[in-house]
């Protein structure tokens, strides 16, 4: 359980130096009248966004304790998996490229160009559909190789992990259309700036998540520093 | 949220409404039943968790029906008995004792008492409620399907949950399972928009130390919940897979009947870890509204300022903070390195201290106090009484030497029941009496609401003291019958019966309050806008109940904290949040 005490004390890190500019030591039996609170600027934009990096953070958490029983139930030696990494590398590259392709649009309608907005968008709808469609693949391979059952639990887990993520990014993909359909009402997506750009963070965070769960799944550059926060000490 | 000061201000922020952001219903099946007000969803959550609570009351009484009186009831087997407590206990803890706190008090009081119109995402919270409805239809389905509900016990420890010796093993498991990850669901949904709420939708000066302690309980329990229930949505989903598709997660090489299963190389004791990783925590879940509550209701009923408000803060913070790093304690008997054992003994121990911090603040606010003894009030002490009794016999159970032997007796059973579920329901019942009348414009029967208090008050002692007792004899736990045992004295079995036809008295005293709700919506005294002469925000709405967007043309603006009581010098002995400093006469 490391990695989720790592990744709680982080998010402990954040709340904490929060706090500390709350004025948690003022006294307020003392101060009536003179302080006024007042919400940052952005208003709606900001609770929209503030929903966002919330429910992202119960979705890092739920993956980080995903891989912690990883780390505590795959034996070290595990055999791996029965599928060639390189289609998951090309899934990969997929996903992305769909964040890429969301943080053009999100310039494109900051600057008002809405044809440019609404191809980007588009396109990384469709890799993000490439992405679902080539993890689907390697899901169905693993499954038919009978490694989704095995005692070491590696399937398992892939299928496990897999299906998870593909279905936060199939909501993500919901409310993509709706944001698009948004556009084509519109006429223009520079309206949907803010929409876009929840968007953006959405898929950046389901990038690193899947960064993370393809560095336990299957040998990667940063495999070892994963395995050193999941794996209980020997 | 910035604090500056008032001068610097310029004219008032957000003080108009803002007519695009506030949801309008269009028709009564809008407005009453797929609402996006906050209190109407409070409503719809409280009254779900009440009907389903009252369905667990039912079960107790059946589990007490054997304990006292083991063999006279033909229809409570061994298999019934496992089926009953695994559901008892599953029903009060999350779907009774969270959804009313968080679910009920939460969506009525954050918008009123931080002076904001709604949630601000008024549709995914109304969302939360009707998946929380489908998760109690689901796990009540499990009641009517093929075998049965789950008979796993309410920890749903693996392998046995889903081998076929358990009660439920074919439908009832999985039907638990599917039901607390639609509550999770649901759950995250209605989370988000509470701390969002908090944090994004306060009045015009309402700073973070401004908050009634009511609100940081719930601020605090929300975000532990978030936290904690995805360790539990991962190990249902994780046990889902082993029962439904044969994986191996949870479940090592196992012989059943002679014949060995296609199961292999899991690790019962990795679901463990995951359940209390969430289990521990869903403590605080229930306990940290529970005190913001009390907090409110002593010194509202007291006349008297809460004592030691930063204090209270920041011991709520620091339970939240420790309550994520205690989960081991539940597992001594499991197995562990002793340096774990003396670590989370050690963590167990050091959590007692902001507790205690609360405890000696609320016996401090008391003192000295202009103490009512109103029905709110009796249950507020009633609480604190309750609550310390039960800690107390929880740090004799989170060190490691006392722990094994009690572990698996009725000294646990006890020492769990004070701590978590008579304690906050003393808290459920005495917020309901506190704020009925906002809800409905009209006061509770008093004299009912004295007779539902002590009756339940002076029984829950009587049920659970004793079996403190019972536990210590040696008593053991989760056994469907106990006679025969030779370690067990005879006259443990007439205690068993005592605590029993207590249970029965206790139980039906729930029918008064029940009757009491009803009959006073149409005959109760008439509440006016403040009855208790309390100082916090959700008093202060020019309408009672409370019409949607809560507060009419302009929103509230607050000028001080929420405990100016008996001011000196001021013309009443409350100042409202909302109430001007030159309008408070000499105040503060």
């Amino acid at each position: 359980m490391s990695l989720v005490l790592v990744y709680l004390a982080g998010l402990g890190a954040v709340s904490g130096r929060w706090l500390a500019r709350q004025h948690l030591a003022a006294k307020p039996w003392l101060s009536a009248g003179p302080l006024l609170s007042r919400p940052a600027a952005g208003g709606s934009e900001s609770a929209a966004r503030l929903g966002l990096g919330a429910f992202l953070a119960v979705v890092g958490l739920l993956f980080a304790l995903l891989v912690a029983a990883y780390g505590m139930r795959v034996p070290p030696g595990s055999a791996g998996l029965p599928l060639d990494p390189r289609l998951l590398w090309l899934t990969t590259g997929f996903l992305g490229l769909a964040s890429l392709l969301l943080h053009r649009a999100e310039r494109a309608a900051h600057r008002g160009a809405d044809e440019d907005a609404r191809a980007n968008l588009l396109a990384a709808a469709a890799a993000s559909l490439v992405f679902l469609g080539g993890q689907g693949l390697a899901w169905r391979l693993i499954w038919e190789a009978g490694a989704g059952r095995t005692v070491d639990a590696a399937g398992s887990f892939f299928v496990l992990i897999t299906l998870l993520h593909g279905l936060h990014l199939a909501g993500g993909l919901a409310a993509l259309a709706r944001i698009a359909c948004g556009a084509a009402r519109t006429g223009s997506p520079a309206g949907l700036v803010r929409s876009i750009g929840l968007c953006t963070l959405y898929w950046d965070a389901l990038l690193v998540i899947w960064l993370v769960a393809f560095g336990i799944l299957f040998r990667t550059p940063w495999s070892g520093l994963i395995d050193v926060l999941c794996r209980p000490p020997a | 949220m910035v604090d500056t000061p008032i001068g610097a201000a310029g004219p008032l922020p957000g003080s108009e409404p803002d007519e695009a952001e506030l949801y309008h219903p269009h028709s009564w099946l809008t407005r009453y039943v797929f609402s996006q007000d906050a209190k109407v969803i409070a409503i719809q959550y409280s009254g779900t968790a009440l009907a389903i609570g009252l369905v667990a009351l039912v079960l107790s009484w059946l589990i007490r029906l054997q304990l006292g009186f083991p063999g006279l009831f033909p229809f409570l087997g061994p298999a019934e008995y496992y089926q009953i407590i695994t559901m008892h206990g599953m029903i009060m803890v999350v779907y009774l004792l969270t959804a009313v706190f968080l679910g009920g008090f939460g969506n009525y009081l954050i918008p009123l008492m931080i002076g904001a119109r709604d949630m601000v995402f008024p549709y995914v919270n109304m969302l939360s409620y009707w998946i929380y409805l489908l998760a109690v239809l689901v796990l009540v389905a499990s009641f009517f399907a093929p075998g049965g509900p789950t008979g796993a016990g309410w920890t749903l420890y693996p392998p046995q949950a889903i081998l076929s010796g358990t009660p439920g093993q074919e439908w009832g498991i999985v039907l638990m399972l599917a039901s607390l990850i639609l509550f999770i669901i649901g759950f995250t949904m209605g989370g988000v928009n509470y701390v969002v709420t908090v944090l994004q939708a306060r009045a015009p000066g309402m700073t973070l130390m401004r908050m009634p302690l009511t609100i940081w309980g719930i601020f605090t329990a929300t975000v532990l919940a978030l936290l904690a229930f995805p360790a539990l949505f991962v190990g249902a989903v994780m046990m889902l897979l082993d029962r439904l598709l044969g994986t191996s997660f949870f479940m090592p090489m196992i012989i059943e009947a002679g014949q060995r299963l296609h199961y292999g190389g899991g690790t019962p004791i990795l679901f463990q870890h995951l359940f209390w990783f969430f289990g521990h925590p869903e403590v605080y879940i229930v306990a940290l509204p529970a005190f913001g509550i009390v907090s409110d209701l002593i010194s509202t009923h007291a006349r008297k300022n809460i004592f030691g408000y930063r204090m209270m803060v920041w011991a709520i913070i620091a339970i939240g903070g420790l309550s994520f790093v205690v989960w081991a304690h539940h597992m001594y008997v499991s197995g562990m390195n002793p340096y774990f054992g003396f670590f989370f003994a050690t963590t167990t121990l050091i959590i007692a201290v902001p507790t205690a911090i609360k405890v000696y603040n609320w016996v401090l606010t008391l003192w000295r106090g202009d103490i009512h003894l109103t029905v709110p009030m009796l249950f507020a002490i009633a609480f604190i009484v309750t609550f310390l009794n039960g800690g107390l016999t929880g740090l004799f159970l989170g060190n490691v030497v006392v722990d094994v032997p009690l572990s698996d007796t009725l000294f646990v059973v006890a020492h769990f029941h004070m701590v978590m579920g008579v304690a906050p329901i003393l808290v459920i019942f005495g917020g309901i009496y506190h704020w009925y009348p906002k809800v409905t414009g009209r006061m509770l029967d008093e004299r009912l609401g004295l007779l539902h208090f002590w009756v339940t008050f002076l029984g829950a002692y009587l049920i659970f003291f004793p079996m403190h007792y019972l536990g210590l004899l040696g008593v053991p736990r989760r056994y469907f019958e106990t006679t025969g045992l030779g370690f067990i004295p005879a006259s443990a079995a007439s205690l068993n019966a005592f605590i029993s036809v207590v249970a029965f008295v206790v139980g039906a005293a729930q029918v008064v309050f029940v009757a009491n709700l009803i009959r006073s919506l149409r005959h109760g005294v008439p509440a006016g806008g403040n009855p208790w002469h309390a100082t916090t925000l959700e008093w202060q709405t020019p309408d009672t109940p409370p019409r949607h967007g809560n507060w009419g043309a302009r929103l509230p603006v607050v000028y001080r904290w929420p405990y100016d009581y008996s001011v000196p010098g001021a013309a009443e002995d409350f100042v409202p949040q909302n109430q001007p400093a030159h309008a408070a006469g000499a105040a503060s």
